[in-house]
């Protein structure tokens, strides 16, 4: 099983490049979804390699894990880009305001 | 052998949603090849797995793994799809009047 680890580590080294270079932050979270899955793979054929069956507990935690942090993610980052668009437009009422006085 | 007729079907698949994740131009294309990568490669390589182990102990814990990815694939393509729709104003209806003058002609 170590043939398939390695060609396993070579596709989680080809996606980190849309990691690393995405142009938006929804092009990091896909290539954190997709790692996540080479990573549960990784974990399984470690688990058969060597005979341990707790890895396996482990790939499954990282499931769950991987799971809620995108979800997080999204939910903390559309929180903060409405408070900001919100405070932008409070800005523009209050020039407006001031302008008209 | 069925074991790794799984595994390298699965890898094949898995290759192709990895390079069509990085080459591909727009988000909407990237999040449709990825999708596909993730839940059928990783479903065949598991089942590939899961034959050549051959042990109760593990094949409960890898059909978990397989249901698990099952359920949560689509609900983070969708919720990432539709936060890229929210975010970058990306009008998905069609205006009424374009539709009309499209009638009319």
């Amino acid at each position: 099983m170590i043939w398939l680890i390695s060609i396993l580590v070579i596709m989680l080294v080809a996606v980190l490049y849309r990691l690393i270079r995405g142009p938006m932050i929804e092009d990091r979270l896909l290539a954190l979804n997709v790692i996540a899955v080479l990573i549960i793979l990784i974990m399984s054929c470690y688990s058969l390699e060597y005979g341990q069956s707790f890895y396996l507990d482990i790939a499954l935690i990282y499931a769950l894990l991987s799971f809620a942090e995108i979800l997080a993610f999204v939910k903390v980052t559309y929180i903060s880009s409405t408070a900001y668009k919100r405070e932008l437009s409070e800005q523009e009422n209050k020039d407006e305001h001031i302008t008209e006085s | 052998m069925i074991a790794y007729f799984f595994i390298v079907i699965g890898l094949i698949i898995m290759l192709f949603g990895i390079v069509g994740m990085i080459i591909l131009p727009g988000f909407l294309l990237r999040i449709h090849s990825s999708t596909k990568c993730g839940v059928t490669g990783a479903a065949n390589i598991i089942i590939g797995l899961m034959i050549h182990s051959g042990d109760i102990d593990y094949i409960l814990r890898f059909s978990l793994i397989i249901i698990f990815l099952f359920f949560t694939a689509p609900v983070i393509a969708h919720t990432l799809a539709v936060f890229h729709l929210q975010e970058r104003n990306i009008e998905t209806e069609r205006d009424p009047e374009e539709i009309e003058d499209e009638k009319g002609n």
